[in-house]
């Protein structure tokens, strides 16, 4: 069953239209990556389905019940972790937990045993801090146990690892993997190493379209160019190696490694192998180089 | 209604935490200190730059002067205290953002 549809969406502001004419449907129970540069409208986009910015055109569909801006019945589905979580700072992050709780309507004892258990997955259990004093860190975990405190069936996080250390990217990137099962999740992202990490299936936006949809290893062959890299021990031997090879592909030479461009990838390497032979000169690794996302996105955007 | 309750305690301790709550009691603290004074030194004040005659005119102060004097002050710089204290409270929470996690939380 489809969680998310997107009919013709499309938003403007004033003159400057932000999301242009998406149309799209995300099946449950997918990690789903937003991924677009600073300002594309990524935001602009979870607002909209979150019903809480207008829709200039289209609709948006969140198990097939529309979401309408201002009363957003869709949103007990939905759990939000904006990208600068804000929380009320002489709270602890057990009464917080508890003050949603409340909001969304659970009874008493259920509360309790929900805020205790997703305190527990976030890893703030012990902690009877304010949040005054947490750190960058800790308040985007605490903002993942908010979003998920109404057991939610879509997760929707802005740019939850923009701002964190290399370990607090990693736990959030942890706890987001290890809750899939239960619920599904969209993410945007500009670091597009986190989108390579977990995501099932990604769309860039650009220019208010989603550019590239679809499953990350598709789009990864699709825009894959074949390169081979050899590396060699000294610069002079990728020299010598560069003079006598055969072929005029594009080759890029770095001090002691060319990066081959290949139009059959089969063909170059039993070239380039039996070249290695015939010289009596052998690389100390050849490979065959897949492009990032960032290339890709780097060539989309271009 | 279970939404209201949640958000009063929220408020209560806000209140409580932020300070407001002693700010609000010394206001009115120093406003029940106050009045009693000035009720029992007016006539003594008056007297210094009025005629004799009209100063003894001026009854002794009494404890409801007093409490006169304090309802006073009650209704206009309590008042305004009070007004001051939570004028902030909803563009604070929209300006801070807090309001955006509540509102998709179902409140509306």
């Amino acid at each position: 069953m489809s969680i998310l549809t997107l009919e013709h969406l499309t938003k403007s502001f004033g003159a400057h239209q932000v999301i242009d004419d998406i149309s799209y449907t995300l099946e449950e129970g997918r990690i789903f990556g937003l991924i677009g540069q600073n300002g594309s409208g990524k935001t602009t986009l979870m607002k909209l389905i979150l019903g809480l910015l207008p829709s200039t055109k289209g609709k948006i569909f969140i198990l097939d019940e529309e979401v309408s801006y201002g009363y957003t019945a869709t949103n007990r589905h939905i759990g939000y972790l904006p990208d600068v979580p804000s929380y009320y700072p002489y709270m602890t992050a057990y009464e917080y937990l508890m003050l949603c709780g409340e909001i969304t309507g659970m009874p008493k004892n259920v509360r309790k045993e929900r805020v205790e258990h997703y305190l527990h997955l976030v890893g703030l259990a012990k902690n009877k801090k304010r949040i005054q004093q947490f750190s960058r860190g800790m308040k985007q975990r605490l903002g993942i146990a908010q979003a998920l405190i109404n057991q939610p069936k879509l997760l929707i996080c802005d740019e939850p690892t923009s701002a964190l250390d290399p370990i607090g990217r990693k736990e959030i990137l942890d706890i987001l993997q290890s809750i899939k099962h239960e619920t599904t999740v969209i993410l945007s992202t500009h670091i597009l190493h986190d989108a390579e990490q977990i995501c099932d299936e990604i769309a860039l936006l650009h220019n208010g379209k989603f550019v590239i949809t679809g499953n990350l290893s598709e789009i990864m062959t699709k825009h894959s160019k074949h390169q081979i890299q050899v590396t060699f021990h000294t610069e002079n031997q990728a020299c010598t190696f560069l003079e006598k090879l055969p072929f005029n592909e594009q080759i890029v030479h770095k001090s002691n490694s060319l990066i081959i461009e290949a139009k059959d990838l089969t063909h170059t390497q039993q070239q380039l192998f039996s070249l290695c032979n015939a010289l009596n000169l052998y690389p100390s690794s050849i490979e065959v180089v897949q492009p990032s996302l960032d290339e890709i996105f780097l060539e989309v955007s271009r | 209604m279970n939404t209201l309750l949640a958000l009063l305690k929220k408020e209560t301790m806000e209140f409580n935490r932020t300070y407001k709550l002693l700010i609000l009691f010394a206001v009115f603290l120093i406003l029940a200190i106050l009045s009693p004074l000035a009720a029992k030194f007016m006539p003594d004040i008056m007297a210094q730059f009025l005629p004799k005659e009209i100063a003894e005119s001026f009854p002794t102060p009494s404890a409801l002067d007093s409490w006169a004097q304090f309802f006073k002050n009650f209704s206009q710089i309590g008042l305004f205290v009070i007004a001051l204290l939570f004028a902030g409270m909803i563009i604070h929470e929209r300006n801070e953002g807090t309001l955006i996690i509540l509102l998709t939380k179902g409140l509306h």
